[in-house]
């Protein structure tokens, strides 16, 4: 092997060659960025990590103070407690549906006993929802029928053993272990200790002007959060009982982002009652409105700008239109005021 | 780069049909090994598969309906009824007695059974001759202050039952064979341990989210971990407890029923006096004669005919041929 | 771009994620930690800690199959693992690149040439994939662990580079981390690195198994390096810079070429080339190291095992010093599947993990041991990231709740990886009368595995006390001097006659304050010696609830040999070593 030792001359690479070693790098390239995509996703010891760490926190955070001093003539029983919405289930089970689809934040409880009986006690139940609306709507999704009135805030009613009223953001229940002028008693001290503590203020909800005022049950005044009559989609409606020499009927009306947005949500609700075999046609009187005959009930909806609303649940035809064009009239004047 | 010649074509391809053959063998033998879930470590802890069935022979089908405004009369009318609370409880047996005590909740808002009804079948068990009562529940308030602000406690303590909180130790994984949602799921096994007679006593309530709340859904209290899962398929759910858990004797009691906003009520106005109780050997039977207390039928509760084409039991109860009595 | 260039910086590419991704190892979700980084990838890659686990335990787990990859690769392209991706290999020609600078050309063609030493790595591969194959019944052990190129070089970054780096203040986060038996490590590191000097790429020629395993893997490769016979002179200056020393001037050694191209970028006379067809100057496709060497590699790698276990150290004779992580697998599995990476070492948020030296034996050798002395903490009883790490599952991915024991696994009870023992001739409460409870106030589980009971006994006083006069919370001395301010830590107590102790308050050098007042019928006389009594608690533990944490181990005040240790007894991974029922 002797040959003269010559340092070698650098050759060009070909094209062919060039390319390869292109591809190959544009390879690497592809190779970093899937790693770099994998570091978004965090490991499993990571999550478990940030977890413990979440945890450890939690068990460190300070007990939630007492709810409120307990009234004159009654003394706290047990400790405050308070869900999230983890673990609202874990204290009222199943229906804690209603309250999470309904903006639910937090519940703090707890048990006062009346002075001087160990067996009464009555349990403060303060649903903190978020928003006035909110609260009003789990307040009337769960309204009772012989509710009497009650006048410890705007919107309350009372049971023989329990106190349900809407203070500001909170939904509260009072519910006791008995029923009597003690239990009576009691639960006014707590809701007057309740409302005092935060003067909630005049609900900014200009929503129920919009009803018309004849003949409008005002207990029946209530707000459907989420799933309303059925149809998945249709939140935030408000609804009222009505009563007139031509029976009983609800009116209802949804105000949504855009007119858009409200004929599709009416297009959807027509959609479902066919699906129920009902029978459909453009209602005489009022433009635009649809008419629907459903498992013997009457209904007429319609939209209004960015409203879909109607009348249903009435046993005549021409009471659901007349209600129906009455509240119309109402949306018409209400479409040029401020959110 | 073209193989030239033939010799080098024929290289090739002996190479190429190696490096095919290599591929396939290696792509073949890791998938046939491909392990992702990794070793098992310790034993698995066997779950058991069922639970033993405490109802006897020769008392299938037997169902009463009581009438009357007190819990004692109308359970020891009901009892007699079906044969007396001889034929299902003998001396020297040990008797476990599943309540609802889920909340805690004061007797009179009917979320849990009455105290007073514990208080009465213990004290007929006694009177039969049993060596020992249990009665117990996992609640899903706090166990303690479930037993105690709902009466069961002190009125199970009253008539001599021992009562039995769980505790993590008191649970065990069970499989329901041939179940699908019940699969090594903890159970509360350690008050079954050394019992021969088990007795389920619920009250009649409205459920949000099964429709009622009747014998069947009491099973529900068996269950540990993080059972609210189940709220997912709770239809499927209850028909397995059904098939799971076969009792000796169960008993409704529709004195006062829950019918609206269940299953935790909250308010007198949302009970109603329907002074009817329902015992039977028969939870299908016995839940499908309950609803009516509450206005609903058996087709309102999908869980009622999953558990009888799982061949749990029967929703028409009248071909049993309900006694029906009244104080 | 030549394809040299596009070489090396796969090289650069591939070395750097390397050593970026043994850097990041650790718990957080930062971007400079470990958040999502892929950090097991190239041990998942390596086809030699993929077939030796099959052969061990007859599965291949999760992410080892990306060694499918590798295996294709090589089968179609030859060795281009080694001399493109290996981080190992790119180390060694960086430091043989060195080691050749400013030498002749017969010099260089010299340290290029083949040897037939370097079928040497055939045989250690045939030893350790022996020592795997006896298969999980016949106790298979991976003892390829050791010398595989991306487990040694894993190692050596996470257990000696980097430690020794955050030392000296390089990237530290906190406290440079504790690293035991760092120096054995990195000598083998660095001897197989500075063994570059004497000839390129020694640990890739003469050592490497899993470069053995690729060249076998790589007997069908459709594109190899060759010669055309019609341009070569037989200058033999494609040998000049031959990182395989595979003798591309003679009957190529495919199974030795690492496709490093340098030969083609040498050649000036354009008779190398990377083709399908194969070299005119003939090939020899497959290592030769003679059968009877073969035979005797394979014989010492399954005789070697079981000779090693012979002593009981598996069985009988196991070693309680041994703590495993938690989520170890029983010992005989986990050696099956121990690939002596030290991931879950780099991970380890208190590094309480270190890896064994020889007092464990041979084959625990550099295998995870905890040491709760050497950590920051004990184990923390709510982290489980070395299963999570772990590339062969040796340490099992936990689930929290197996952990602790809750939800379906309560029946069980809470993981344990050993059990703490008190040293009563040590503890300060037991032995030496001072008061400490730091295990128990710091041991983690509720409720507590470690409970306290107490006594009091006397104190020892160079002078007798004798009572002066003694009124209600008072009591002078009329003999006897008391040491300022040592009685009134709140552990002294008068003890009277009448049985009934007071705790001292506070005391001056002849006069005692009592926190409470004495009864006037207990009333020590005047001139009566007077009993002092410090409070001990002593600790306890109970089995039951010990999970073997080590946090008080760590925290014990006796700082050398700490006065409550920490053993495997009661491991819940070995049913039988149950201590309790």
């Amino acid at each position: 092997m002797s040959v003269a030792v010559h340092p070698a001359a650098p050759q060009r690479p070909s094209r062919r060659e060039s390319a390869i070693a292109a591809a190959l790098m544009a390879l690497l390239a592809l190779i970093a960025v899937a790693v770099l995509r994998e570091q978004k996703r965090p490991h499993p010891a990571v999550e478990n990590f940030l977890y413990a760490r979440a945890l450890a926190a939690a068990a460190r955070a300070p007990e939630p103070a007492a709810l409120f001093a307990p009234p004159e003539g009654t003394r706290a029983l047990t400790a405050p407690e308070r869900f999230d919405r983890d673990s609202l289930s874990d204290k009222i089970d199943g229906k804690a549906e209603l309250y999470l689809s309904a903006g639910f934040v937090r519940l703090d409880c707890q048990r006062l006993a009346l002075e001087g009986d160990e067996d009464a006690w009555i349990e403060v139940f303060l649903y903190e929802m978020g928003s006035f609306e909110n609260a009003f709507s789990v307040f009337s999704a769960q309204r009772r029928a012989d509710a009497a009135a009650l006048d410890v805030a705007e919107f309350a009613y009372a049971a023989e053993n329990a106190f349900f009223f809407v203070h500001g953001t909170r939904y509260v229940e009072l519910i006791a272990s008995g029923a009597g002028e003690p239990f009576t008693r009691a639960m006014r001290a707590i809701a007057r200790a309740l409302t005092a503590e935060r003067p909630a203020g005049r609900p900014a909800w200009t929503e129920r002007e919009l009803f018309p005022a004849a003949g409008l049950i005002p207990e029946s005044l209530g707000r459907v959060a989420a799933d309303a009559f059925g149809l998945a989609g249709l939140d935030r409606v408000y609804r009222a009982t009505y009563r007139t020499e031509a029976g009983e009927a609800m009116l209802f009306f949804t105000r949504r982002e855009s007119a858009a947005e409200a004929q599709a949500l009416a297009r959807a609700y027509l959609e479902m009652l066919r699906a129920f075999g009902a029978a459909i046609a453009p209602a005489e009187g009022l433009e635009g409105a649809s008419r629907i005959e459903v498992l013997d009930t009457f209904e007429v909806v319609f939209t209004r700008g960015p409203f879909f609303a109607g009348a249903r649940e009435a046993a005549d035809p021409r009471l659901a239109l007349d209600l129906a064009r009455r509240l119309d009239e109402r949306l018409a004047e209400a479409g040029h005021a401020p959110r | 780069m073209r193989p030239a010649d033939p010799l080098n074509r024929r290289e090739f391809l002996r190479r190429a049909a190696g490096a095919g053959l290599g591929i396939t063998l290696a792509g073949g033998l890791s998938g046939l090994a491909f392990d992702p879930e990794g070793p098992a470590g310790l034993p698995r802890e066997e779950a058991k598969t069922g639970l033993p069935d405490f109802s006897l022979p020769g008392t299938a089908g037997r169902l009463a309906i009581a009438r009357g405004a007190e819990r004692r009369e109308t359970l020891g009318l009901a009892l007699r009824a079906l044969g007396g609370i001889e034929s299902f409880v003998r001396p020297g047996d040990r008797v476990l007695i599943k309540v609802n005590a889920a909340f805690a909740s004061p007797p009179i808002l009917s979320a849990t059974t009455h105290p007073d009804l514990v208080f009465e079948l213990v004290r007929l068990c006694f009177a039969a001759g049993a060596a020992a009562v249990v009665v117990t529940d996992n609640p899903i308030n706090d166990p303690a202050s479930c037993f105690a602000l709902s009466g069961i406690g002190p009125a199970a303590r009253r008539a001599g039952a021992a009562l039995v909180l769980p505790s993590e130790g008191l649970f065990t994984p069970v499989s329901l064979a041939g179940g699908s949602l019940i699969r090594n799921w903890p159970v509360l096994t350690g008050p079954l341990a050394g019992v021969t007679r088990l007795i389920g006593v619920a009250p009649v309530k409205d459920h949000h989210r099964s429709g009622a709340s009747l014998t069947l859904k009491n099973w529900y209290g068996l269950l540990g971990g993080r059972r609210n899962l189940f709220h997912q398929d709770v239809h499927r759910l209850i028909a397995e407890l059904a098939v799971l858990v076969r009792p000796t004797l169960v008993v409704l009691d529709g004195t006062t029923a829950m019918m609206t906003n269940g299953p935790t009520g909250g308010s007198l106005s949302d009970l109603r006096e329907t002074r009817t109780l329902i015992a039977g050997t028969d939870p299908v039977a016995v839940d499908a004669c309950g609803a009516e207390l509450l206005g609903k039928r058996p087709g309102d509760l999908p869980f009622l005919g999953a558990a009888e084409r799982a061949g749990a039991g029967t929703v028409d109860f009248r071909r049993l041929a309900p006694a029906e009595v009244s104080t | 771009m030549s394809l040299i260039t596009a070489r090396r910086a796969s090289q650069v590419f591939f070395t750097a994620l390397f050593l970026w991704f043994c850097a990041a190892a650790t718990l957080g979700e930062r971007f400079t930690e470990l958040s999502g980084w892929p950090v097991n990838l190239f041990l998942e890659l390596d086809p030699l800690v993929a077939l030796a686990t099959l052969l061990s335990t007859h599965s291949l787990y999760r992410g080892l199959l990306w060694a499918l990859l590798t295996v294709c690769v090589t089968i179609l392209l030859g060795r281009v693992f080694c001399g493109w991706v290996c981080p190992f290999g790119a180390m060694h020609q960086f430091v043989g690149w060195l080691g050749m600078r400013g030498r002749s050309l017969p010099a260089r063609l010299e340290k290029n040439r083949f040897l037939p030493a370097q079928n040497l790595k055939v045989l250690v591969l045939a030893f350790f994939l022996a020592a795997a194959a006896l298969g999980p019944a016949g106790g298979g052990s991976l003892w390829a662990g050791l010398l595989d190129p991306i487990c040694l070089a894993q190692r050596s970054v996470n257990l000696a580079l980097l430690p020794f780096l955050e030392r000296l203040g390089v990237a530290a986060r906190g406290e440079p981390r504790l690293a035991q038996g760092a120096l054995a490590i990195a000598a083998v590191f660095l001897a197989a690195l500075l063994l570059n000097l004497h000839r390129p790429r020694f640990f890739c020629r003469f050592l490497c198994p899993l470069g053995a395993l690729l060249g076998l893997i790589g007997r069908f490769a459709l594109l190899r390096i060759g010669r055309t016979a019609e341009a070569c002179s037989g200058c033999g200056l494609c040998e000049r810079a031959c990182e395989g020393a595979c003798a591309p001037t003679g009957r190529i050694r495919t199974p030795e070429c690492v496709v490093c191209l340098n030969c083609l970028a040498d050649c000036r006379h354009g008779a190398i080339a990377l083709a399908t067809r194969p070299s005119a100057g003939g090939e020899i496709p497959l290592p030769d190291p003679g059968r009877r060497a073969v035979l005797a590699a394979l014989v010492s790698g399954a005789a070697l095992v079981p000779l090693g276990r012979v002593g009981g150290s598996t069985g009988a004779a196991w070693s309680p010093s041994l703590v495993r992580p938690p989520g170890a697998l029983a010992e005989e599995e986990f050696l099956a599947r121990c690939i002596r990476c030290g991931q879950c070492m780099r991970v380890c948020p208190t590094n309480v993990i270190q890896p064994a030296g020889l007092e464990e034996g041979f084959e625990a050798l550099w295998t995870p041991k905890l040491d709760f002395r050497a950590g920051r903490s004990g184990c923390q009883h709510t982290c489980i990231a070395c299963g999570h790490l772990c590339p062969t599952a040796a340490i099992r991915p936990l689930r929290l709740e197996e952990r602790l024991g809750t939800a379906e696994f309560a029946g069980r009870g809470p993981l344990r990886i050993g059990c703490a023992f008190v040293d009563r001739g040590r503890c300060l409460p037991w032995a030496m009368d001072r008061p400490c409870i730091v295990c128990q106030e710091n041991c983690p589980v509720s409720p507590k595995a470690i409970f306290t009971r107490a006594v009091y006994p006397p104190v020892r006083m160079e002078e007798p006390l004798r009572v002066g006069e003694a009124g209600g919370e008072r009591i002078g001395l009329a003999a006897g001097r008391l040491e300022a301010g040592r009685f009134a830590t709140g552990d002294y107590f008068v003890q009277l006659a009448s049985g009934r102790r007071i705790r001292i308050r506070g005391h001056g050098e002849r006069e005692i304050e009592l926190s409470a007042a004495i009864p006037d019928t207990e009333l020590p006389a005047a001139g009566s010696a007077l009993e002092i009594a410090i409070r001990l608690q002593q600790p306890y533990v109970d089995p039951r609830r010990c999970i073997g944490c080590g946090v008080c181990e760590h925290e014990c005040p006796v700082l050398g040999k700490r006065a409550i240790r920490v053993t495997a007894e009661n491991e819940s991974r070995h049913p039988r070593h149950r201590m309790t029922l």
